[in-house]
């Protein structure tokens, strides 16, 4: 660990066993000088030689000489103004000494490890434990992971639900604004300390408000795009409870009737289908939304709307799936926007093949038909 | 999505998503555009410096009042008032969210302009990470007392080991005892 994250191991390892050796190493030494900013240092120091992974399974050796010293500085500054140089520090130091010559091995199974870990916090807390211990590494981005921010909002969504009233109203309209800002704010602090280590000084000023800016318009893109997904879906929705498509479907023959309920019925195993994908990877929540639709443009085929309701319900369709296509692909980060002109040219016939990283909250406004 | 005034409509589906589109269009004022839909998915898709410097202050702005006015306001404070005994809510709150989101535009997005030296640079990046390790600190500090409370264990269970194995050599070996035995107390009185 060092006093400035982003100066020493900025990328993560490619051996994937040694992906958390630099939050576990007992090896890590820094004795941080810090003059202001937040120092949080481990120090193990016996003339140690520790290899460390928290991926799968933590073990070292400490070795020591009768001059060998043993000890971990915790630092920590917490300054209440950044550029000011002013603040709490707080500072837990243990020092111990070793007499006689040392030498003990240490073995942790990585599960026993991830218990002791967790028993230190309940309750939410806990779940983002668990979600550090996944990642283990600082300098890989843990902020980066969309799951760490997405923990935190819904846990701020879950207290928003027990609140009534206007307070409930009120914190809605700002869980809104949280959904855009969390994330962005814990990425942007990521990426910009990454990005300003390997910069020249001139450059740094261009380069942060670029990369600052591509990040806010990632997040408002998705943000504006579902809303217009769900726009289209509650067209869909109101078109296929109109009565007009009632009448159409009484006038049906006894054959096509048959063909619209099972239409019917695979278009509600789609929408529960897409339910149940709470917070599921873009390529499962694209291809769930692209079945909901497909079934839906199969009634259309089938005369279930009649006249300008069918030309509607075609459109609305076509909002939906291109508003979902491109969430999708703002979802996916600045390298898919570049390709964001590719679409697949026949709507809702085909499903994407393209994996994702990042996870998407279903939608809530697409319930079944009252026809149904 | 041609033809059709979909700002118009998406104000139209609930005042929470005009409240949206509002605050977008407020972070986004600095440019040009008028149409927020065309603003954000064809003028933005491709961010040119000119745009960029432009956005970085009325993104700051907008997201300082929002932050300030709304989201601490009208989110956090009621729900930390709804359930004031929880401990862990509050340290997520107090420790994780609250000061993740302020840095953005307290700390982020108000210095980047100053960025061009050295020295600008490392107290960036400094300030940066102490953003970061203000909410990731607790875990790291969690993490290295588990494995410093377990090799504590694991050594003294060594020493004990050790002084047994002298102390069995200097009963085999009676004159090398007189080096191994322990120490008589130095406090007798």
């Amino acid at each position: 660990m060092n006093a400035e994250l982003f100066s020493i191991t900025a990328s993560t390892p490619a051996d994937g066993r040694r992906h958390g050796a630099a939050a576990a190493s007992g090896r890590a030494s820094a004795s941080a000088a810090l003059e202001r900013g937040l120092d949080l240092s481990a120090r193990v120091e016996i003339g140690a030689n520790v290899d460390a992974s928290i991926r799968d399974q933590v073990s070292g050796t400490f070795t020591g000489g009768v001059a060998g010293k043993a000890g971990i500085a915790l630092q920590a500054k917490f300054p209440l103004d950044l550029f000011r140089e002013a603040g709490i520090i707080a500072r837990v130091q243990a020092q111990a000494e070793a007499g006689a010559y040392l030498r003990a091995a240490l073995g942790l199974e990585l599960q026993v490890f991830r218990d002791l870990v967790r028993g230190q916090f309940e309750g939410p807390l806990r779940e983002l434990c668990d979600i550090f211990l996944e990642e283990a590494v600082v300098e890989a981005g843990l902020w980066a992971r969309a799951a760490f921010a997405a923990e935190i909002v819904a846990e701020a969504e879950r207290h928003v639900a027990t609140l009534s009233g206007p307070d409930r109203d009120a914190a809605a309209e700002a869980l809104t604004i949280l959904r855009i800002l969390l994330p962005l704010a814990g990425r942007s602090a990521f990426e910009l300390g990454v990005l300003l280590a390997g910069q020249p000084p001139q450059q740094q000023k261009d380069a942060a408000a670029r990369s600052v800016v591509r990040s806010f318009v990632g997040e408002a893109q998705e943000l504006l795009l579902r809303h217009v997904f769900d726009l289209g879906l509650t067209k869909v929705r109101d078109l296929h409870g109109g009565e007009s498509t009632r009448t159409t479907f009484e006038g049906l023959t006894g054959e096509a009737q048959d063909r619209v309920r099972s239409d019917l019925l695979a278009l509600k195993d789609a929408i529960v289908r897409l339910d149940t994908l709470e917070h599921a990877r873009g390529s499962e929540w694209l291809a769930a939304v692209v079945a909901c639709l497909e079934a839906t443009e199969t009634l259309v085929e089938h005369g279930l709307f009649g006249g300008t309701v069918a030309d509607e319900m075609k459109q609305a369709l076509a909002l939906a799936w291109s508003a979902a296509v491109l969430v999708d692909r703002a979802a996916a980060g600045p390298s898919r926007r570049q390709e964001a002109s590719c679409f697949p040219p026949v709507p809702w016939l085909r499903s994407p093949t393209t994996a994702r990283s990042a996870p998407m909250s279903a939608p809530r406004s697409l319930s079944l038909p009252a026809a149904v | 999505m041609v033809g059709v005034d979909l700002v118009a409509e998406l104000r139209a589906m609930a005042p929470a998503v005009a409240d949206t589109i509002d605050w977008l269009e407020a972070a986004v004022a600095a440019l040009p555009d008028q149409d927020l839909v065309h603003e954000l998915l064809v003028s933005l898709s491709a961010i040119d410096q000119q745009s960029a410097n432009a956005l970085l202050a009325s993104m700051g702005e907008a997201f300082g009042q929002a932050i300030h006015d709304r989201v601490l306001p009208d989110l956090i404070l009621p729900i930390q008032q709804a359930d004031p005994q929880n401990q862990a809510l509050a340290a997520l709150l107090d420790d994780v969210m609250v000061p993740t989101l302020t840095a953005l535009p307290g700390v982020v997005l108000e210095h980047i302009p100053d960025l061009g030296s050295e020295d600008v640079g490392r107290r960036f990046r400094e300030a940066l990470s102490a953003v970061l390790l203000q909410s990731l600190g607790q875990f790291l500090v969690a993490t290295i007392d588990v494995l410093l409370a377990h090799a504590l264990d694991e050594g003294t269970q060594s020493l004990r080991e050790a002084s047994e194995a002298v102390g069995q050599f200097g009963e085999q070996s009676p004159g090398f005892s007189l080096f191994a035995r322990p120490r008589p107390e130095r406090c007798c009185r």
